[in-house]
Order: C-alpha cells, then structure tokens, then sequence
C-alpha cells in the first residue's frame, strides 16, 4: 500500500480512529492492533512475502532470548551469527542471488569460458533491506549488551512490523522505538497535530518535487546518449532532487504517521543539499541508514581510532557496502565507491568532523560566501554521483558522463509531453528557498508564530500538490525497490 | 483527540474554501459544454454555448469552443445544399475538439485548402461508429445533401457495440458540479482513483468493455451489425483511421467491401521527433490536426481526379 494511494487515505483514518477509540486500554491490545493493520498493510502488496516477516521476527525473538540467557561467549557468538546468517541469507537470496550468479557467469566468459548464470525470476519483497536491517540491529545490540531482550513476542513483532517505516524506514533501532512500543500510548494533540503537518510537507515533496520531475528525469536518463550535454546536467540536477523529494518524502509521511500513533521516529534527512562538505552531507542524508553502518560495521572494525591506513580501508568498505545495500548493481557499488573517495581526502585533511552539530548559516559564524562555495561544490559533487546512481548500467552510467563532459553544446531542453519547463524552475527555487527558511528544524516545516502565516502556508503546500500532480506516472517511491 | 477531529475538520472546510476561491479566481478548471438527448435519440451539445475549455494542472492550454445550432462545436452553422460541396467527419472528441480553438480545427484547416467546400465537424465525446451510423441513419434527408461522409475509427474503442442504443449518462453527485474544485480534481484525473472505486458499485459511467480473448470477432461482426441496422453507402463513405492500430483483418473487410480508408498511421510514424498529441492529454495537437487535415485534402484531392467525387461547383 502506498502512502500516496487511495487506499492509504482509507486505511489510515479507520486504523487511526480503532487505535485510540477501541484498543487504547491496554498496551497488549495496542501492539497486537499494531501488528494486524501492518500485516494487512503489507499484505495489500503480496500477502505471500509476509511470511518472511513471520520468519525474521522468530528467528531474532528466539536468538535475543537465548543470547540473554547463554554465558558462554562462543554460544552467544554462534547465536549472533545464527541471526546473522538467516537474515542475511534471506536479503542475499531475494535481492542478490542474481547479482552473484551473473556477476559469475560474465566473469568466466571475461576469461573465455561460457557458463550459464543460472539466473532465477525472483521477485524482490518489498522493504527487505529495511527490516532485515533493523531486527539485525536488535540482536547485535542484545549481543554487546546494549539492550535487555523484550519478553513480549508481540511488542517485538510490532517492532518489526510497525507499518509506517515497515517498507522504507527511517531503520529504527530498537533503543529507540522498542521502548516505546513496549510503554502504552496516550493520545497527544501536539505530536499528532505535528505529525499530521509532517505528512503534508512530505506529501508535497513526493508529489509535487519527485513525481512531478520524474517524466523529465526518465526521458533525458533513458536518452542519455542523444540528448547535449546542458540537458544531461540538468537530468542530474532534477535526479537530486527527484530522489530527495521522493525518500525525504516518504520519511516525513513515515514520521509523521508514527506521531498520530504515539510513537516518534528517528529523523532521516537534514536538508542534506545544505551539506558544506561529503562528511556533513552524510550526516544530513538517510541518517537511520548511515548510522547504522557507523555502529554496526565501522565502528566493529575499528572505526576511527585505528591507524590512518586502517581507518581508510574501513570507510572505503563501509561505502561500498552500503551502496550494494542499495541494489544488486555494479552502478550503487561505484556509487559508494565514489563517495568513499570523496570522504577520505576529508578524514585525512582531519575536515570530517567540521560541521557536526552547526546548521548552515547559523551566527554568521563563517563567511556566508566561503559557506555558498562548500554548498554548491558539495552540492555538484552529490549530483554528479547521483549519474551512477540512476542509470540502469555502469555502461549508460559512462556514455552519460562521456557525453556531459565531452560533447560540451547547449540546447533548451523540453518536457517529453510539452511541459513549460520554466514552472519546474520557480518550483524547485520555491522549494529551496522554503527548505532554507525552515532548515533549523526537519520535525517541523511550518514551525511560525502567527497562525494566518501557518495557515496560509498549509493552502499554498496543498495547492502546490495538485498543480504540480500527474495522473499519468507510477506513483511508487523509488525506495522501495532497494 | 475531540479538539484535534475538530481542528481537522475546520482546517479541512477552510483550505477547501481558499483553493476552490483560487480555482475559480485563476481559471483553472475546465467549461464543459452541456449536453442533452436530443430528438434524433443522438446526444448532442446544447446549442448557443460559448466558453473555454482549460486542460492541464497549471492551465497549460486553453482553447475557445462554440456549440451551433446542430448541437456541435463548429465555426460555423450545418446546412447542406444540394448545390455545395459539404463534407461530414463524424468522431467522437478528437473530432469535437473542444482541446483545440475551434476557429482553428480539423475542418477549418480544410477548408482554408479546398475552396468552395464545407466541411461540417459531427463530433461528440466517446461517440463510436455505432453512435456515429446511427446518426447518419436517422438523419437521412440531411446526410443524403452531405457529398461525403468520412468516419473518424479507432479500432479497440468503435465496435465494442453492434447496435445502438441510448447509454444513459449518469453524473455522479451532480451537485459536486457546483464546485469549481472538484471539476478541477476530475479534469487533472487526480480522483481517478476514486471514480474507479465507484465504478465497482455501479456509480458513474462505466466505460465499454469487451471479451478482450474474442475481440476481433466481435469486432468483425458488430461492423456487419451496423452495417446491415444502419446501411454504408461505399460511393460516398470513408475510413478516417491509423492502420498501425487496426486489426488486419477488419482493414481486409473494408477492402472486400471496397470502403474507402484515409490511413494517418504512416504520416503520424513520420513525425515522431515532433508530438501529434497534446499536455496531458492523447489527443491531437495542432501538428496532429494538420497531418490529419492534408490527408483528408490528399484524399479528396485524389477522388476528384478519379472523378468519383465532383460536383459542379467549380
């Protein structure tokens, strides 16, 4: 089910009303109530892949259990490898298998040699990454002692299953949101009024930003190899934004759903295209997954208190891996690849750490041009990064690149059906300017005094949606297929 | 919780307000002419209307349209002589063309080419060859002064039914017309979704479907139906159609009967770097219009010099 569906706008208020008016008396009835509308809310998309929540949420009950009551250190490591090896083994399937046998297969034909890749027709379980990434988070922290094990199978089943973040995060930890959904919940006018603002905003950036450029960004990817090299950069341009519109969108609906429920999520973006540098923009970029890469694998491996040699070679895995989470590619591979060696001359220069807590802009405190200059440079290289990310090959990815750069010409681009391009500018310079207004606070896009301003800000985020909606694209978030 | 129903529901009431002022205010929506059943049991437009018809969400186009006093959007009024030349194209809304200026349609571009000719535009939303035979065959004595008769066909949407009766239109919840808005929600499609629920429970206007396995029998024989209910006559009858959607066969049987075809398919594949169709919409634009128009002309160019069509106006 999508968040932009109708059935949503349905499933959502009937969820919403049983939630508070029928199952608030006790915390049991809460999280068993919270375990069937998700169910049903991912079973909407293909009842058969529920199962594989089935199986992921035993599998970490029964080992967290057990990792809690096991002593023996060797015990307890083969209980985390258990969980490891099954969760894993689950994503590698669905989503790799195919990779690996093809990547094999076009290996040996390299060396002459033909052998069939053995490829299967699998289809990829909608938020498999996801899940799988966050109960693999509850047990490593039940292993390092982190976190007692919950005794309540259905609080922890609702952990895993808890439909607003179910198929593209925010990746909770259980830290987080397992304390909360083991506490009852009471109805709280702030956090849900807040949560129903966030849904808006993250509405109109997925609708009116993503959907919107989509067409354009298709067109110009898809004929990357007629178009000049004015319009490939402009297909990057509108990529950027299309990908942060489309996930920061989905968070924002993600988070702000969670907060009519009572329960409050982790933030995901940070305006990220405000990042001064790689390192901030990685602060600022799908937060719950970059963290959880930071505690999960770099920091094991030593993190940043190795020697420097060390310290390189774990970024450069840390990146790498996370751009195969992506997708079963070579293109998301030298995606990350291509970030790492944009973080490292930062590590090594000792740049990484600058922006930490700042937000652009705030005090004064730096020149506001050499600010602009990190902005737009980080910028740049963000989107010229996105190419790789977007094309469908490493081969498209080279031809997009060798035409921007090397066949240097200028031409108007337009719109596939004949669009005024000149609305998509004024919107995506609305947008920024909006984005830079509210950049002190993510949670909270219409964070003004006056209730007329408010007001009028809710009209104008609406009427934006349906100028900019179009009837005739895929509505699908583009997270979801990783 | 009481407060946070109650703000919704007042935020939702007040933002309602403001956007369906600022509809109303930009123009946003869409005039749609009215239509009524008219005597001959054809639907037509309600004469005398004049407006604009808005398409796309921020109004990328706007054209003018004028409904004469036959019930058609025309530039101008139908009344066939026995002396003139008059051409009849009858469709459904490629030929209606209220996404064009009706100053500026199909017809118009005709006649600018071939003078002492009329061409009148019989075109009316999802009308099909049935609506469009039937037409003809009820109104005998005006078509037999029309010289020529060119039927606009589209293969999958024109001989779904074999006979014609009147479809009851239904509006759902007229009284939603009323609001600006709302029209506005139906013209950009975003209420498609809905429209498709209603559908489920009989609500609206439920679209012409066909067995899809035994279509081109179907087809084949509701076109010998019609054909046998309402009369082709091949001497003055043509096929205006885009062969590279049309079943082979059903163009077989047009030859096997000798009617004429005015085929656009290999003139529309030519111009695919510049777009037949319009924003948001499938149908022609003013490139497709033009292609249509001088494949008319060609055509009735052709027949004059083949004499089987002249008349001594000249």
């Amino acid at each position: 089910m999508l968040f932009n569906s109708l059935e949503f706008f349905v499933f959502l208020p009937v969820v919403f009303f049983i939630y508070w008016f029928v199952t608030f008396k006790s915390v049991q009835i809460q999280n068993t109530y919270i375990v069937l509308a998700s169910y049903v809310f991912y079973g909407w998309w293909d009842w058969r892949f529920l199962a594989l929540i089935v199986i992921s949420t035993i599998v970490d009950y029964s080992i967290a259990t057990n990792l809690n009551r096991e002593q023996g250190q060797r015990k307890r490591k083969l209980l985390l490898w258990a969980s490891v090896v099954v969760n894993i083994g689950l994503l590698g399937f669905f989503k790799y298998y195919n990779f690996f046998t093809e990547s094999f297969a076009s290996a040996f034909s390299f060396f002459g040699k033909t052998v069939s890749s053995g490829s299967l027709d699998i289809i990829l379980p909608v938020g498999i990454s996801f899940y799988t990434f966050q109960t693999l988070s509850y047990t490593i922290d039940v292993y390092n002692r982190k976190l007692e094990p919950t005794k309540s199978f259905v609080g922890f089943a609702a952990f895993v299953c808890f439909f607003p973040q179910l198929v593209a995060g925010p990746i909770e930890r259980a830290t987080n949101l397992l304390p909360q959904i083991l506490k009852k919940r009471k109805f709280n006018y702030e956090q849900a009024s807040s949560g129903l603002k966030l849904m808006v905003w993250g509405l109109f950036k997925k609708v009116a930003i993503a959907d919107s450029l989509a067409p354009m960004v298709d067109d110009i990817f898809a004929n990357a190899g007629t178009y000049p090299s004015s319009t490939l950069l402009l297909g990057a341009i509108f990529f950027g934004f299309q990908i942060y519109g489309d996930f920061s969108g989905y968070s924002d609906i993600a988070i702000g759903t969670s907060k009519l429920f009572g329960i409050e999520l982790m933030s995901n973006f940070k305006f990220p295209y405000f990042s001064r540098n790689i390192a901030e923009f990685w602060r600022r970029w799908h937060i719950s997954l970059s963290t959880w890469f930071r505690d999960y694998i770099y920091i094991p491996l030593g993190g940043s208190r190795s020697k420097m040699k060390t310290v390189i070679r774990n970024i450069l895995l840390v990146f790498i891996i996370s751009g195969f989470w992506h997708g079963a590619n070579w293109t998301f591979i030298v995606w990350g690849g291509v970030h790492s060696l944009l973080f490292i001359p930062l590590l090594i220069r000792g740049q990484n750490r600058k922006y930490l807590e700042s937000f652009v802009w705030k005090g004064f405190h730096k020149s506001v041009f050499q600010q602009l200059l990190g902005i737009l440079a980080t910028f740049v290289l963000v989107t010229l990064s996105w190419v790789f990310f977007r094309a469908e090959s490493l081969a498209q990815a080279v031809v997009y690149f060798k035409r921007m750069f090397f066949n240097m010409s200028f031409q108007f681009y337009s719109h596939p059906q004949g669009y005024r391009l000149i609305d998509y500018f004024i919107l995506l310079a609305l947008f920024v300017l909006y984005e830079y207004i509210i950049r002190k606070d993510e949670r909270n896009p219409y964070k003004f005094k006056s209730k007329s301003v408010r007001f009028v800000l809710y009209t104008l985020t609406i009427f934006g949606i349906i100028l900019f909606y179009d009837s005739g694209i895929d509505r699908s978030f583009i997270y979801f297929q990783f | 919780m009481f407060r946070f129903i109650k703000k919704i529901v007042v935020y939702v009431a007040l933002i309602f307000l403001v956007l369906e002022l600022m509809v109303r205010v930009f123009h946003l929506y869409n005039d749609m002419p009215e239509w009524y059943l008219a005597e001959d049991k054809t639907y037509k437009r309600v004469p005398g209307q004049e407006g604009f018809a808005v398409f796309g969400n921020r109004k990328q186009k706007t054209s003018p349209y004028r409904i004469n006093q036959a019930g058609y959007n025309s530039f101008r009024e139908f009344n066939p002589t026995e002396e003139g030349i008059e051409i009849a194209i009858l469709g459904d809304s490629f030929i209606e063309g209220l996404h064009q200026d009706y100053r500026n349609s199909i017809g118009k571009k005709i006649e600018r080419q071939l003078e002492n000719l009329q061409v009148y535009e019989y075109g009316h939303s999802n009308f099909d060859l049935a609506d469009q035979m039937f037409l003809v065959h009820e109104n005998k004595d005006v078509f037999s002064k029309i010289d020529f008769i060119i039927f606009e066909f589209k293969y999958d949407d024109d001989l779904v039914r074999g006979e014609y009766k009147i479809e009851n239109r239904k509006v759902v919840f007229p009284l939603l017309r009323y609001s600006k808005l709302l029209t506005y929600f139906l013209d950009i499609g975003m209420i498609d979704s809905i429209k498709k629920v209603l559908r489920n429970f009989n609500i609206g206007q439920t679209p012409r479907t066909v067995d899809e396995i035994n279509k081109k029998v179907i087809f084949l024989n509701n076109f010998e139906k019609l054909v046998q209910l309402y009369g082709l006559d091949k001497t003055k009858t043509a096929f205006l159609l885009d062969s590279r959607n049309t079943h082979t066969d059903f163009l077989k049987v047009l030859g096997n009967r000798n009617v004429k075809i005015i085929d656009y398919g290999p003139s529309f594949e030519k111009s695919k770097d510049v777009p037949t169709t319009l924003i948001y919409d499938r149908h022609w634009n003013n490139n497709g219009r033009e292609i249509i128009a001088s494949q008319v002309i060609d055509f009735l160019n052709s027949l004059e010099s083949n004499s089987s069509f002249s008349k001594e106006s000249n």
